[in-house]
């Protein structure tokens, strides 16, 4: 006998794709709980992460980590030697390079040209195993000359003044700027939520063919455990399928390197076998997420207090929950922006992400009570409007959107599709659009100058290393000298050294005070750079050798104005003072934090498209679902007693309520939480636009996706009999 | 219709016991300040019928309900034969439903892609208890009610889909038979047949036959008519 909870292939397709998407989604949580895992073995390993010495590790090597730049994105270079010829050589090599010679990640060799104008000769590509993910950005470098003793420590710890280095671009994982806790509550937020709300959708489809059946069941004396293990026994095949084909896949990275589409991310077989726990728990716990879903999904509604088979209604509305919703939604998204505000003001690099993703997950999972008794309200004014003015079609219309849980359910899941959409747009461009100002900004300086760093600041003597220039490059050396105050605290003032020719170069007059704000406009941003000095002093050379100021950097120049060749004037000093000289074109450091943040954030962009397909599924079979029982209940009524077709306009204004409320709650909670990026968002005018535009968008994809049942209609109102349209 | 001296047969209600099949006392219940059951009390033996009438919203689905346990009464007591329903979970009132009732709906409720025979079956297959032997049981239900046991729900007529609910409700031998104007959707001639079928049914398998209804000539059929007016259950007289 066939069973009656018996599924048709396009609804267990309907449960098996949403089902592989949630474990995928869940997956991509291990990918990046393993590739941040990866990221802090090696960075524990190299002891990049810590500024502390590191008295316990071997003695076989002497190194120091640098962070350098490569195609204006930060890389890390571990400048490393073997303290004697029987030492080991790091990252699983089987061989130290030469002196003067440098390895690199596989995601830097499109950059040997820049790096080996500091680094010397590309002696290869480090083994990838050695590295923490496939975009690893790392270099080991075996400098030329030995290392000071002041400078590396030994083994792979750090000595000497240390700012704190992490690994940039590390892959799957967004970098430092963003929490690990912040980064898997996004991947939630964007893709693992969506994927749940398709497949309770799916499941939801699945369920209500079998709803009536199940209640006379029921009265006639089956057990609901019974009847909820039919449609369980119905449901698993399909999840099972879909999770298979998911786990499959991580069966299959097991084996094989798999690229993530439009990502520029590999998920390496290597990761997978180093972090197999994680990955499969991951993939299982995914399945395990998405039975539980099946199984509460699956579980019999209870029987309404009738003894006619329907189930109990919810409650007409619930307004308590939709305060509730509204309430976190405005507490959240305030205390976000005040949290940002105070970040701001006190300068510090920390941002109100969690309170962001929190919050809108909470408005997610209220919004169904939200959009419901929004809708509920302006159906009540609809029909007392229909009712004041005699108009049939607004009195269908409205009692028809009275507690629907279809309509409202159509309006959720478009609510949640701006909301995910939206705030990841504004994230992603919040990303983006630093390095689109620091490029214009570089532009505008065009090479003109470099900034010369030296390994340690206050390294006195170091203009030797400088030496090795040209004399068609003037130099101005940033000094920095302190004096103690009366109070025992510091005071410090900048002077800039130079050759007569050099600072008039400038427009600098040697021995004269310049305050700050007259220096040359770029050069003042640039020298100036994180320093409060109020005064610049200008003297001429040369700088005493005795001069205990200390050297912050030099700036070089083509004393013709040309444009400076970087890599000449950073091969020049890197050959004469070693691998720690760094040469910077003005402002690229700004560049390269933008490009580094715009690099990590184009996961926010990718899930952003990934949720936002998964919501639109969701929302499609939803409209589908809502216009077909719609069209089911009014269409006797249409075609019995109406002088002319009243359900097109009756659907069409259904879809216009839909809509309004989608837009409404949809929009109006993504624009409170992306107060939280507005200001950096100011030069395209805040984060309003970015909102609209989603707006405008989920609009028109709801607004498209009702035209499909509009055609349908014609059909159905011309083969329509009596008794045919029963539901 | 011919009737066999298999499924038909009585099947051993207890008609010994001393209790009744159906006692309700002092029942009450309101739907906020409507008060659609006040102090109802009934009693039905087994073997015995009762019709209720009333006009529309007096209370006699309210009043079928309670008996189903899909409505816990706010006061009184109902007992399907030694069953008290108060205090029942959700499994424990479906588990009751399946020993000792059966229930016939005005509109049949059977799966329209599942034929006759399995739509009798299904309640039956669906507990381990009378799970064997049900579709020889269904089989024999519709021979007897003279239904195409192959035919898919949705190409019976309003007949013997009536036929076949009516055969769905006796499939797990149930001891009290609710029915919820079950000839309400049949033509004059189906409903003299239909009634006629459900009462020597219940006759003979000693149910307890309770039906809710609107027609006089059924509600004539039965042993003891109520009518059902602003709550109170009150004995009636057919003219």
């Amino acid at each position: 006998m066939k069973s009656p909870w018996a599924l048709p292939r396009t609804v267990s397709l309907l449960v098996a794709v949403p089902t592989a998407l949630v474990v995928l989604t869940t997956l991509a949580l291990g990918i990046a709980a393993g590739t941040y895992a990866a990221r802090v073995d090696f960075a524990d390993a190299t002891a990049i992460r810590n500024s502390q010495l590191f008295p316990d590790e071997p003695t076989t090597v002497r190194a120091r980590p640098l962070w350098v730049s490569a195609d204006a994105r930060s890389a890390i270079a571990i400048v490393a030697e073997p303290v004697s010829p029987t030492a080991p050589a790091p990252f699983g090599l089987t061989a130290w390079p030469e002196p003067g010679q440098f390895l690199v990640s596989p995601d830097l060799t499109g950059s040997v040209e820049e790096l080996g104008a500091r680094f010397g000769e590309l002696a290869g590509v480090l083994p990838d195993e050695a590295l923490p993910s496939a975009t690893s950005r790392t270099l080991l470098v075996r400098p030329s000359e030995p290392l000071d003793d002041q400078w590396a420590a030994a083994g792979f710890g750090v000595k000497g003044p240390m700012q704190q280095v992490a690994i940039q671009g590390s892959g799957f994982f967004l970098d430092d700027r963003i929490s690990a806790p912040a980064a898997f509550a996004g991947i939630v937020l964007a893709a693992v939520l969506p994927a749940l709300v398709l497949l309770g959708t799916a499941l939801q489809l699945a369920m209500r063919r079998h709803a009536r059946l199940n209640r006379t069941l029921e009265v006639l004396g089956v057990d609901p455990r019974r009847l909820h293990r039919e449609l369980l026994k119905q449901v698993l095949p399909p999840l099972l399928v879909g999770g298979l084909l998911a786990t499959g896949l991580v069966l299959v990275t097991y084996f094989t390197d798999i690229t993530v589409p439009f990502a520029g991310f590999t998920v390496r077989s290597v990761d997978v076998q180093r972090h197999t726990a994680i990955y499969a728990g991951s993939a299982l716990g995914g399945l395990l997420v998405a039975v539980l879903v099946a199984f509460v999904a699956t579980y019999p509604r209870r029987l309404a207090q009738g003894n006619r088979p329907r189930a109990v209604k919810a409650p007409r509305s619930r307004p308590w929950l939709a305060v509730v919703g509204v309430a976190a939604v405005l507490v959240t998204s305030q205390v976000a922006v005040a949290e940002t505000a105070a970040a701001v003001a006190a300068g510090e690099d920390r941002g109100a992400v969690l309170w962001v993703i929190g919050g809108s997950l909470i408005a997610l999972c209220l919004m169904p009570a939200m959009v419901g008794q929004l809708m509920t309200l302006w159906a009540g004014g609809i029909t007392s409007l229909a009712r004041r003015k005699g108009s049939a079609t607004a009195l269908l219309l409205g009692r028809g959107l009275e507690n629907s849980r279809r309509a409202a359910g159509v309006a959720a899941a478009g609510a949640a599709l701006i909301v995910v959409t939206g705030l990841a747009s504004t994230w992603a461009l919040m990303g983006a659009i630093p390095a689109v100002q620091a490029q214009k900004v570089i532009d505008q300086i065009d090479g003109r100058f470099v900034q010369i760093t030296p390994p340690s600041t206050g390294l006195v003597g170091s203009e030797e290393a400088l030496a090795a220039l040209p004399d068609s490059v003037g130099i101005l050396t940033l000094m920095e000298e302190a004096h103690q105050l009366e109070d025992g605290s510091y005071d410090f003032t900048t002077s800039i050294h130079g050759s007569e020719p050099a600072l008039e170069h400038w427009g600098l007059v040697p021995g004269e005070e310049t305050p700050v704000t007259q220096l040359p406009g770029m050069l003042s941003t640039t020298i100036t750079s994180g320093q409060t000095t109020p005064v610049a002093i200008n003297l001429g050379e040369p700088v005493p050798a005795d001069n205990d100021e200390i050297r912050l950097a030099y700036v070089a120049f083509n004393v013709d104005g040309t444009r400076v060749d970087r890599d000449a004037v950073q091969r020049a000093v890197a050959q004469s003072g070693g691998p720690g000289w760094n040469v910077s074109v003005g402002g690229e450091n700004w560049v390269i934090g933008a490009n580094d943040l715009a690099h990590a954030f184009r996961w926010i962009g990718w899930f952003a498209i990934a949720g936002g397909i998964l919501l639109i599924s969701a929302v499609w079979i939803r409209t589908v679902d809502d216009q077909r029982r719609q069209i089911a209940k009014a269409l006797p009524v249409d075609a019995l007693f109406s002088s002319h077709p009243r359900l097109p306009a009756i659907l069409a204004y259904r879809m216009g309520v839909i809509i309004g409320a989608t837009l409404l709650l949809g929009g109006g909670t993504a624009a409170l939480f992306a107060r939280v990026t507005s200001a950096s968002l100011s030069t395209t005018g805040g984060s309003g636009p970015v909102i609209a535009a989603v707006c405008v968008m989920v609009a028109v994809v709801l607004g498209a996706m009702a035209l499909p049942t509009g055609f349908a209609l014609q059909k159905l109102s011309r083969d329509w009999t009596p008794g045919g349209a029963r539901d | 219709m011919t009737r066999t001296d298999t499924a038909l047969e009585p099947h051993g209600s207890p008609s010994a016991s001393p209790q009744p099949a159906v006692r309700m006392h002092a029942v009450s219940h309101s739907f906020g300040q409507t008060k659609v059951l006040d102090d109802v009390e009934l009693q039905v033996g087994y073997g015995e019928s009762v019709a209720i009438m009333g006009r529309s919203g007096s209370g006699k689905t309210t009043l079928l309900s309670c008996l189903l346990g899909l409505i816990t009464p706010q006061v009184g007591e109902i007992h399907l034969g030694a069953t008290a329903l108060s205090g029942q979970g959700r499994r424990d009132l479906a588990r009751v439903r399946s020993e000792t009732v059966g229930t016939v709906f005005q509109h049949s409720e059977l799966v329209s892609e599942l034929t006759a025979e399995e739509n009798v079956a299904l309640p039956a297959l669906m507990n381990p208890r009378t799970k064997a032997g049900a579709l020889d049981r269904a089989r024999t239900l519709l021979a007897d009610l003279a239904v195409p046991t192959q035919t898919r729900a949705r190409d019976l007529s309003g007949g013997e889909a009536q036929r076949t609910a009516l055969a769905r409700a006796l499939i797990n031998s149930p001891s009290i038979l609710l029915a919820d104007e079950p000839t309400g959707a049949l033509d004059t001639e189906l409903r003299d047949r239909a009634s006629a079928l459900l009462f020597d049914l219940a006759r003979i398998n000693n149910c307890a036959l309770i039906l809710v209804t609107h027609d006089p000539l059924l509600a004539g059929r039965a042993g003891t008519t109520y009518h059902l007016d602003q709550g109170k259950l009150r004995p009636a007289q057919i003219a």
